[in-house]
């Protein structure tokens, strides 16, 4: 999605739910994730997704459809971990506005995620806090 | 396990130098391209004066630890519930520490709870928060 057609963060209303977006968590991907985070054996022996990992894809895949101004400041996180993910897997994220609210100076964005398995058990899931300018 | 199950028991620190390049590749990885985390020169006309590791970045360490804590119960179990409270920055040694608050019974496992904090070289704080997991 280019980001001209992107919605404006502050613009979500709450209940608006961004399109699921489904990943296939291939070896490639999640080395390249272990590399960038450091250490990993733990998850490379068991051939293991870190979780932490599955929430940043669907954090991505909730950024493909949302303009943050610049400015946006990413305050809070919450992830629950429900099932272990193996690399191979495909998961589905979806993503939830759950508040959206002006007062005073701030503009407080909150978003939950469900992330699930292809047979549609959980896996994750979370909230994420925004401070908008 | 290599610490004791109780309450206020510290947990293995865990200690990682932030690079630029890291941040890169976490670009790479997670698909967030930001210019805040890897446009050195648009970042440097920012309020922020210079570049900033991802969030996540930083919570991927939180877990890296709960994970060498826990192995697979925090895989399986695991809760975090944190807040950003500033930005690592390229050539920050961030420390990731946890401190177990209370451990509890509930469904034949032990609920373990524990509070998180990343620090950086010159002690300021970058997360805090809380994490629970279930120990079998």
């Amino acid at each position: 999605m280019s980001e001209e057609t992107k919605i404006a963060a502050g613009e979500l209303v709450v209940g608006y739910e961004f399109p699921p977006a489904s990943y296939c968590l291939d070896p490639e991907t999640v080395a390249l994730y272990l590399k960038a985070t450091g250490g990993g054996d733990f998850y490379r022996e068991g051939k293991l997704v870190p979780p932490t990992a599955i929430a940043a894809y669907a954090m991505a895949g909730m950024a493909e459809n949302m303009a943050l101004a610049e400015g946006t400041i990413h305050t809070q996180q919450e992830l629950e971990f429900k099932r272990v993910v193996t690399v191979g897997e495909t998961v589905t994220c979806r993503a939830k506005v759950s508040r959206n609210l002006a007062r005073g100076k701030f503009h407080f964005l909150n978003i939950e995620l469900d992330v699930r398995d292809s047979q549609t058990r959980p896996v994750m899931a979370g909230k994420t806090g925004f401070i908008l300018p | 396990m290599g610490f004791e199950l109780k309450a206020g028991v510290s947990l293995p620190e865990l200690k990682r130098k932030v690079t630029q390049a890291d941040i890169n590749l976490y670009a790479r990885a997670s698909g967030d391209y930001n210019p805040i985390h890897i446009d050195p020169e648009f970042a440097k006309k920012t309020p922020l004066g210079g570049t900033i590791a991802h969030g996540m970045l930083i919570l991927g360490y939180v877990s890296e630890m709960l994970t060498g804590a826990f192995g697979m119960d925090w895989l399986e179990s695991g809760k975090l519930d944190v807040r950003f409270k500033a930005p690592a920055r390229p050539e920050n040694t961030v420390t990731v520490s946890g401190k177990i608050t209370a451990v509890g019974d509930g469904n034949g496992a032990k609920l373990v709870k524990i509070d998180i904090e990343c620090h950086n070289q010159n002690n300021e704080t970058v997360i805090t928060g809380e994490a629970s997991v279930m120990v079998k």
